[in-house]
């Protein structure tokens, strides 16, 4: 009898336990649901919710959140958070099930994500922010001459490399001006303690392969109309005579490189230490470069493809506004996006805290860290080679990555690495 | 003479142990002693001792993951849902093993088959039937709540828990539940009283293997769960995850801060597993 | 009138004891698996289900020309044939060990079940160290490196430093349930064993191996299972390189969902392979359940 009254009370524990704590959990859901209430009591705040893929500056951005909750009465901004390589599958389950409880500002890609969560867009051309964006910035974010997202950040890669061992080994920058330069700099370098490789590239699918093979397709000077033609099958990315000869390019780089056999993280822990004396990154290694404790100097060096001068220099992250989002959700977050990047009180924290290379006029830059210096400098040098990896056929990273591995390994050669290319092009683009 | 070879055979098995014990442990150790470095010195030192042995990424791999939050959610979150499969599981495993028919074994089956659908082809159908149930002038939700999320890891722990009881009644005898039953027990009453006290060994097994499972579950969290007042552990690691770096000394410091009390679960578990046995035995 | 009144009890008692979990199952896992099932005959685009197409079977048809789905296929089986067979004879044994009369068995019991408490991204970064770095510096202490070599940097190897984590991984898990069922074994049975003078092996294959027929049973579906869906491992650890080589079937049905954009693909893929999968665990269950009734 103990034993039934006990297992009897037991499971009326686990009951009320499970209500009670359904109790609190609608607190907690509150901020989801408001997109209903809002729009009904007119006392109560509408609450906007951001989530985005930099959880670098997460804190920072909780912190602007707050100091622009406290600025206004009008709407309350929450910020949201979830693993980088998360955010599309999540946005994707929340888009595709609730759109109008799913995040009211979200950060996507250009290209190929914005095409797929498109339908989620509001368009934000009547923005204050919209009207001050650089020049040309705005183009991966126009669908029928409507703009549908505001830029994050300008963003440059190159080889960053360690001033330090350059003129230990008596290689004078600015004298490579040539892929051959390069490579007779990277023998004066390897001869130095601790420099295991003179380059090094990260291992991660964009690293590998799209950073670098933006080089050859943007040096072009009719990158589009070539990427269409491979596209339609008029052209074969093996008989492109640029191709080819970047194809022996990478021959000859090949042997003084890590092999791309290193994670981001490594790669560049490798070049804080020495073994490396150039990476090719981007400045977005800044931040991993100050937890390191980098202990020499450090700066931007085009890569001298066909005497390229210029670092590549673009930016393909969005923010976006939910179209299915209450009028009242969509207006403040418009309003939260324009303090953040025009009020001086948020751009303070975009140069400042995010550390973010601002893509708007406007901006005072006088505080910015070393490497987004640098970035500045060749933006307004006029020495920025475009972005134009997003016009490579989607999805198609990681298998372009895994026939660079091949080359890498020795398993093809570099005339046989074009000929992959094409075939998981040609793949992708069907 | 027998007795000395014995004694060897059991001090070789004994050192046989230890040394897969290691093996084991291995990746475990590097796990602890990198939660103590730099990010550069996980790199440049991988396997030896750190150079300081600072608490310095613990506390800030709690202060980052609002550790108490974070604990008390996965706390509640994993301990109702195991009770409730426990008991949900245990019935119906017991209900299936005696009915015995043609119908028992379909829903046996059902359950099992089940176990094989990989969660990532299932997802996206999931949010959205589950956000599909939302009464908002209750505020019931399923999508955002510790109960909505409570009721998936029910639905999801079943198949695996069924599966476990039925092969473990199987061989309960029915001798028992038999005299119970003339004695004037009804059914709900000889499952409580005489069944489920047999199936503790059992139990403290489901419950562990559910614990291992619920207690790291990332995905299902973050498709559910937005509210950052909501998050459980893993999913308040999130901060240290980025798109292609990461903070490994305070992901290692937040999981062996996290692993922790299921050892101290496994541990109070195992004890009465062999207590159970013990009172089995007795009877 | 009595018979009847008294079925009908049992019917309803058997309803209360089945149907909250049956309803809570159903809704959580039924629906959306049919839900699934629908939409692997469409064009659905991965949202809305609204403004779908029928397709009839094309996305069925499509899988069949999908080399790299293929070869997937294939070393699936393969790394589910090495997980069941590593994973039960490690599993038991160590199962075996704790329960035997060593004297640190309560503490190893628990350093064996540590393993399975570091999932996902953790557990890929640490063993990556410990092929890619660790290997190699004992390779080129012990002068040779035909066994510590970069083992993820070849495909063979990096198939076998897939396996070799997932045992490491399921092995404790599976001895947890072991070592539930050897701890059923009546003490009795075994002394009685003992006093017949038994050998260990003797008593072990003739005693204590039916006894725990049902936990081996059970042991084998869960690594099937376990392994034919591994997901955390593969992109953690290989990420399905080196090229390509190493990508199983849930890495190949997620990256075909959301990398390619191709949803109702992949939820064919994702049905073809559950009724493949189903096939062979239902042969294989009752191959065993003859065997278990015949002992």
């Amino acid at each position: 009898m103990k034993k039934k009254l006990s297992a009897i009370v037991l499971s009326a524990v686990l009951l009320s336990s499970l209500v009670a704590c359904g109790g609190k959990a609608n607190e907690g859901s509150i901020p989801s649901n408001n997109a209903d209430t809002a729009t009904k009591s007119t006392g109560k705040k509408a609450v906007i919710t951001i989530i985005q893929n930099k959880v670098e500056i997460q804190e920072q951005l909780e912190a602007a959140v707050k100091e622009f909750n406290s600025s206004q009465d009008q709407v309350e901004v929450q910020t949201l958070g979830v693993a980088g390589d998360n955010l599309t599958t999540v946005l994707q389950t929340q888009f595709g099930s609730a759109p109008e409880k799913a995040p009211t500002i979200f950060t996507t890609a250009s290209g190929s994500e914005f095409e797929k969560f498109l339908p989620y867009m509001a368009e934000l051309g009547d923005m204050k922010s919209a009207s001050l964006i650089l020049d040309g910035q705005d183009k991966p974010a126009m669908k029928d001459g409507k703009l549908y997202g505001l830029p994050v950040a300008l963003e440059g890669f190159g080889l960053i490399y360690n001033k330090d061992l350059f003129s230990k080994a008596g290689v004078k920058p600015e004298d490579i001006k040539s892929i051959d330069d390069l490579v007779a700099a990277s023998v004066k370098l390897e001869q130095q303690d601790g420099v295991k490789h003179a380059i090094a590239f990260a291992e991660e699918s964009y690293f590998r392969f799209m950073h670098l093979f933006n080089w050859p397709f943007a040096l072009m000077n009719n990158t589009s109309e070539v990427i269409g033609k491979i596209n339609s099958g008029e052209v074969k990315i093996q008989d492109i005579p640029e191709m080819k000869s970047f194809a022996a390019d990478l021959d000859k780089i090949k042997p003084h490189t890590n092999l791309s056999k290193n994670t981001y993280d490594e790669q560049v822990a490798g070049f804080a230490e020495g073994q490396f004396a150039m990476i090719h990154q981007g400045n977005w290694a800044q931040t991993l470069l100050n937890d390191y404790d980098v202990s020499f100097n450090y700066g931007f060096l085009p890569f001298p493809l066909n005497g390229n001068d210029g670092i590549s220099i673009g930016n393909s992250n969005y923010f976006r506004v939910n179209k299915h989002a209450s009028s009242e959700q969509q207006q403040g977050a418009k309003a939260f996006l324009d303090w953040l990047l025009t009020n001086p009180a948020g751009q303070r924290y975009v140069t400042e805290e995010f550390k973010w290379i601002p893509v708007y006029s406007g901006f005072d830059t006088s505080k910015m860290d070393p490497l987004s210096q640098e970035v500045n400098r060749f933006a307004s040098e006029g020495k920025a080679v475009p972005w134009v990896f997003d016009q490579f056929p989607a999805g198609a990273h990681q298998d372009f990555a895994s026939e660079m591995e091949k080359y890498y390994a020795g398993k093809e050669t570099s005339s046989g690495l074009l000929e992959g290319l094409e075939k998981v092009w040609m793949n992708a683009a069907k | 003479m027998k007795r000395t070879a014995t004694r060897y055979r059991n001090i070789a098995l004994e050192v046989c142990a230890w040394l897969l014990g290691i093996i084991m442990m291995l990746p475990i150790y590097i796990m602890i002693v990198n939660s103590f470095k730099g990010r550069k010195e996980i790199f440049t030192n991988t396997f030896g001792l750190p150079d300081s042995w600072s608490f310095a990424f613990y506390a800030k791999a709690m202060e980052k993951m609002n550790f108490l939050t974070a604990f008390k959610n996965s706390l509640i979150v994993t301990a109702i849902s195991i009770c409730l499969i426990i008991i949900f599981a245990a019935m119906t495993s017991w209900m299936l093993v005696r009915m015995n028919n043609k119908l028992a074994n379909l829903i046996l089956l059902v359950f099992v088959a089940t176990m094989l659908i990989p969660f990532q082809s299932v997802m996206i159908p999931l949010m959205q039937y589950m956000s599909s149930w939302d009464i908002p002038a209750i505020g019931f939700s399923m999508v955002n709540t510790h109960y909505g999320l409570i009721f998936m890891y029910i639905g999801f722990g079943l198949s695996m828990s069924v599966f476990l009881y039925h092969g473990f009644i199987k061989g309960v005898p029915v001798a028992l539940e038999e005299a119970a039953m003339i004695e004037g027990c009804n059914k709900w009453q000889t499952f409580w009283k005489i069944v489920f006290p047999m199936l503790i060994p059992i139990t403290m097994t489901v419950g562990i293997l559910n614990l291992l499972w619920i207690w790291n579950d990332y995905l299902l969290p973050s498709l559910t769960l937005s509210s950052p007042t909501l998050r459980t552990i893993p999913l308040s690691t999130f901060f240290f995850f980025g798109e292609f770096t990461i903070q490994w000394n305070l992901a290692m410091a937040g999981l062996v801060v996290s692993i922790i009390p299921v050892i101290i679960f496994y541990l109070f578990a195992q004890k009465y597993i062999i207590k159970g046995v013990m009172a089995g035995a007795v009877k | 009138m009595k018979s009847l009144k008294r079925s009908l009890n049992n019917k309803l008692m058997a309803a209360v004891f089945i149907v909250p979990s049956l309803f809570i199952f159903i809704n959580v896992v039924l629906v959306p698996f049919v839900m699934g099932l629908i939409y692997s005959f469409t064009d659905w685009n991965g949202f809305k289900f609204a403004g779908s197409h029928f397709v009839g079977f094309t996305n069925y048809a499509q899988i069949f020309s999908d080399t790299k789905f293929m070869t997937a296929f294939g070393l699936t089986f393969k790394y589910a044939f090495f997980m069941i067979v590593f994973v039960n004879v490690i599993g038991l044994s160590l199962a075996l060990l704790v329960t035997s009369k060593i004297k640190t068995k309560n503490f190893l019991r628990s350093v064996y079940f540590l393993p399975n408490l570091i999932g996902g991204l953790i557990l890929g970064f640490i063993w990556k160290f410990v092929f890619t770095k660790f290997f190699v510096q004992v390779g080129d202490m012990v002068g040779s490196d035909s066994i510590f070599f970069d083992w993820l940097d070849h495909p063979t190897a990096a198939f076998w430093a897939l396996v070799i984590v997932g045992t490491w991984q399921m092995a404790g898990y599976v001895m947890i349930i072991y070592i539930a069922a050897i701890q059923s074994i009546s003490d009795e049975v075994l002394e009685a064993a003992d006093i017949d003078g038994a050998g260990k092996w003797y008593r072990f294959r003739k005693i204590v191996f039916p006894l725990i027929m049902p936990a081996f049973t059970i042991s084998l579906f869960l690594t099937l299972s376990g392994s034919f869906k591994q997901y955390d491992t593969n992109i953690s650890l290989t990420g399905g390189g080196p090229y390509g080589s190493t990508e199983l079937i849930t890495m190949n049905i997620f990256n075909t969902a959301f990398n390619l954009n191709q949803y109702p693909l992949a939820q064919a893929k994702a049905i073809v392979f559950f009724l493949v999968i189903l096939i062979v665990t239902v042969t294989q269950v009752v191959i065993s359940k003859k065997r278990e009734v015949e002992q």
